[in-house]
């Protein structure tokens, strides 16, 4: 079947590209890649739709690539993370400043994005897991769903001594629930959908990683919604009227298994590191001017690239558990709490050396503070002596976390107790009884580095040499410290440097060619 | 020369880089080989073969080893020196007196 898929597909993908362009239209799903969602002659013999089960039937080695993933398990091997040994990921050892963690959590909280239909993952491949695989997460964009009953009331006071309900799926001791299509949000029939999947479109991963720690453009900074539709100033790469790029024309994906990883992200589907070069679409060196072309090694293309981030949409730079404020769309359209977002558009990078490794907190270790204080949550391995790393753009995130005064470790904060009451003492406690763990904690601050790699501008908006450096710019505040954050300060004192060949005198007098 | 003047960085930075194709371990905690740049004269001093503090019993011979590879400097007449700081007297076996020493490339100098 899946040699037939993938004849199938060079056909599909030659007929999508020469539609490129085409929008909504009243006789088909609204198009916004380069591939359309062309109907495939054997999906057009579906004639009734049970839920994944109905695709696995057809695709059941799709199904075990895909089980394996990062996509479906939440977790996998950590290559470039060597801080963590084992398995790690989203769904068990996850902890980061937006949301804390989803473990702690009723499922319905925070497991909206994941490709399963509602059933934990589990590590055996059975027909009950394979079956609760939701292709359509990815392979339909106008796919919608919400949760199916049974549910139950449920009714919390809030920090401000209201008492609120809401329904909720019931979940099992495993935090199983179920899925179902949600046909109001669609705007298609499920059967048309089932009969139209395709390859993922932008808008189809968009969909959820625009909207990563809960808004769009919140979490990433360089993707939101609009980065399916980006003008072509603002994304060269996925605009359009750009290179119409999809996502997976970078993040390769190989048996469901998709190249990529951001430095605060703990598992790799693909161990290998993706950069503009690795995967052939620049050359190396990629410019005509060979004095760019001595930047190449030691800067990575996004710094002088993306000149900045959250372009299409403001995104959180810091987050304030002390704050609630309630929001009417949580949990499903019934309201709660969220923590206040301190947001930012247009936003200058923080640029740092980074190797393609990285330390990433894991719940469990125990927590490290950086040279700030604060804890530091994701961080970026390399330095200017390090052979492999450049110099990067990065998004710099900070919110504070509960910290376990007898273990050192972070607290899995609660983050549904937090969307229930708005308060962050309780959420803590609540996380201290899912750890297991007992005893007085403090309130610290954490953060994150996170790299920016979308939202390439055209190149007459590239960095010039004065946004580096000093001796280019004219007096104006360059947008990296060269000298202090990355290392390229003199070695010692210029009375110890220059006489190392020249006979020095003072720092203004200093002798050629001394005899 | 101060180097915190405009431009004054650039044009010493290039006289040294790209004229001198001096490497940047010179000046900085760094170094850049993927350039070929001519790096520093750095000794490489070992004891029993070991570049790490080694332990030996009373009667064991301690073999001391000073080489050097004399990079852009191949063929240039030089001093050397070799300073011993030790907890105890100073070692009998001629520490002192080092001979003038032709740097080559291929065949660093021993003591």
């Amino acid at each position: 079947m899946k040699s037939v898929r993938r004849i199938l597909w060079v056909l599909v993908g030659i007929v999508a590209f020469g539609v490129t362009g085409w929008a909504a239209s009243e006789t088909g799903p609204r198009t916004v890649s380069g591939f359309a969602n062309e109907t495939i002659d054997e999906h057009m013999l579906i004639d009734q739709y049970d839920g994944p089960a109905t695709c696995v039937a057809c695709h059941e080695e799709e199904a075990r690539e895909m089980f394996g993933s990062v996509h479906y398990q939440w977790s996998g091997s950590t290559p470039n993370v060597p801080d963590i040994s084992g398995p790690a990921g989203k769904g068990d050892r996850g902890f980061n400043t937006y949301c804390g963690t989803v473990v702690s959590s009723r499922r319905i909280s925070c497991w909206g994005c994941h490709v399963g239909n509602g059933k934990a993952p589990s590590t055996q491949a059975t027909a009950e897991q394979l079956n609760n695989i939701d292709c359509m997460m990815c392979h339909q964009p106008l796919y919608e769903r919400k949760a199916r009953g049974p549910f139950e009331t449920l009714t919390y006071t809030g920090f401000d001594g209201v008492s609120r309900s809401w329904e909720l799926p019931v979940e099992d001791a495993e935090g199983n629930f179920q899925f179902e299509p949600d046909l109001v949000k669609m705007g298609i029939d499920i059967l048309t959908a089932a009969r139209t999947v395709g390859k993922p479109t932008r808008a189809a991963c968009l969909r959820c990683h625009a909207y990563a720690a809960g808004s769009d453009c919140g979490k990433r900074g360089d993707l939101s919604e609009a980065s399916a539709d980006a003008p072509a100033d603002a994304d060269v790469h996925l605009a359009p009227l750009g290179a119409d790029l999809t996502c997976q024309s970078c993040h390769r994906s190989e048996d469901h298994r998709v190249l990529g990883r951001g430095l605060d992200l703990r598992p790799n589907d693909r161990p290998e590191r993706l950069t503009c070069m690795t995967i052939g679409c620049h050359e190396d060196p990629p410019h005509d001017s060979s004095r760019i072309n001595r930047h190449t090694a030691r800067v990575a293309c996004q710094s002088c690239h993306i000149p900045e981030y959250a372009t299409l949409a403001t995104t959180e730079m810091a987050r304030v558990w002390e704050t609630p404020v309630y929001y009417s769309g949580l949990l499903g359209g019934q309201g709660g709490f969220k923590p206040e977002e301190i947001r930012e558009g247009n936003v200058l990078p923080t640029y740092r050396w980074y190797n393609g490794t990285s330390r990433v907190y894991a719940l469990g270790q125990v927590a490290q503070a950086g040279t700030t204080g604060a804890y530091e949550l994701g961080l970026p391995y390399g330095g200017v002596d390090s052979l492999t790393a450049q110099i990067h753009p990065m998004k710099e995130h900070v919110s504070t976390s509960g910290l376990h005064d007898a273990t050192g470790q972070l607290i899995p904060q609660s983050t549904f107790t937090y969307f229930v009451t708005g308060d962050f003492d309780r959420a803590v406690q609540d996380g201290m009884t899912f750890a297991g763990l007992s005893g007085e904690w403090q309130t610290v601050d954490v953060h994150t580095y996170q790299t920016i790699n979308h939202g390439v501008e055209p190149s007459e908006n590239a960095l010039g040499c004065g946004a580096c450096h000093t001796d280019f710019s004219d007096g104006d505040p360059v947008c990296m410290d060269l000298k202090g954050d990355l290392g390229y300060q003199l070695k010692g004192p210029t009375a110890q440097i220059c006489i190392q060949c020249h006979e020095f005198e003072s720092a203004a007098r200093i002798r050629k060619n001394p005899p | 020369m101060n180097l915190n003047q405009p431009r004054e960085f650039e044009k010493t930075h290039h006289k040294h880089v790209t004229d001198k194709r001096l490497d940047c371990s010179w000046c900085h905690g760094f170094t850049r080989p993927e350039r070929g740049l001519d790096t520093q004269v750095t000794p490489d001093i070992r004891a029993n073969g070991e570049d790490g503090p080694i332990t030996v019993s009373r009667d064991t011979a301690v073999s001391i080893t000073v080489a050097l590879d004399p990079g852009r400097l191949s063929g240039t007449m030089m001093d050397w020196w070799v300073a011993a700081d030790t907890p105890t007297p100073r070692p009998r076996d001629g520490m002192n007196g080092m001979p003038m020493c032709t740097l080559q490339v291929g065949s660093p100098a021993f003591i």
